[in-house]
């Protein structure tokens, strides 16, 4: 995909929530649409500084984004302490993450927050071509870092092609589903990755360990498409 | 002109080369590198630096006074 010139825009914010310990869910209204591609980002800027945040919802409308605020960086802090109404300013669209042209069954891999842009093209998917296959694998720290559960649990249901397989990496009494680091989780669990087309997005650790293992059971790398979050 | 791009900010998107492919390159890491400082015009190369989503792209003058971010004033 050609890289496209980033032009800034301006938006306001129109809600920002807390969906788990470490997870803000923001959402700004531009003031113009922001073209984008599901699983590309914007730059939001702060101040003097900048920082890279993932759209979490497919282009036309709102902008979403799934803030880790666990760093206590520059973004943390700024997006923790948004309010409704606050003006935005950011630039948009960049990267490459994005959904490349397949007839290959999709999988996607997610840890965190790291599920922000995988969303936007899941939701973009299930809408344009919701016949095709595709699993999504998320996982979380704990039950209680969960988030998105019944957003995609619906999306199941009412979408047969969609697989939703969400994992703790910690056992508790309250969680029966899948247990363990989601890399784990998905190489145990799917059995034709190597027939798949596979987008990995999380941290650099995880994503660095999701793709040894995604080679090792002999995902053709050409098939794996990742995006690491700092 | 000196350009610098700070290797720890830089997440590979690439403006900087689309914008000025003379001038700045990924390497094998997927981060942007400086291949020809006099590869462009310098409100080309400052431009490319504005479109960084991190701000990693650097700019000093011939006094080596840094033009690009605009540095703080104290």
């Amino acid at each position: 995909m050609a890289v496209t010139i980033p032009r800034e825009y301006q938006a306001s914010v129109v809600a920002n929530t807390q969906l788990a310990p470490k997870i803000f869910w923001l959402t700004l209204a531009p003031t113009q649409a922001v073209v984008y591609v599901a699983g590309q980002y914007g730059s939001i800027l702060i101040d003097a500084a900048r920082r890279p945040l993932s759209f979490a919802t497919p282009p036309g409308g709102n902008l979403e984004f799934v803030v880790d605020i666990s760093p206590a960086g520059i973004a943390s802090q700024y997006v923790k302490h948004l309010r409704v109404g606050d003006a935005v300013k950011l630039l948009a669209p960049y990267g490459q993450f994005v959904v490349k042209p397949t007839t290959r069954p999709l999988v996607f891999i997610a840890a965190g927050s790291g599920v922000g842009p995988i969303r936007a093209m899941i939701l973009n998917l299930l809408n344009q071509t919701p016949e095709k296959p595709i699993t999504l694998f998320f996982g979380n720290r704990a039950p209680e870092h969960m988030f998105f559960l019944e957003e995609f649990t619906a999306l199941a249901l009412r979408f047969p092609a969609f697989t939703f397989i969400p994992a703790s990496s910690t056992e508790a009494a309250e969680w029966d589903g899948a247990v363990g680091h989601i890399s784990d989780v998905a190489t145990a669990h799917h059995q034709t990755l190597a027939t798949s087309e596979v987008y990995v997005c999380g941290g650099p650790v995880m994503v660095a360990a999701t793709l040894a293992m995604l080679v090792a059971g002999g995902v053709p790398p050409a098939q794996i498409h990742t995006e690491k979050f700092a | 002109m000196r350009i610098e791009v700070k290797r720890d900010i830089c997440i590979g998107a690439a403006t900087c080369s689309a914008i000025a492919p003379d001038v700045f390159e990924l390497d094998a890491e997927m981060k942007s590198v400086v291949k020809n400082a006099t590869g462009a015009d310098e409100p080309t190369i400052i431009e490319a630096a504005k479109s960084c989503p991190t701000l990693a792209i650097f700019i000093y003058d011939d006094a080596d006074k840094q033009i690009f971010p605009p540095p703080a004033h104290s």
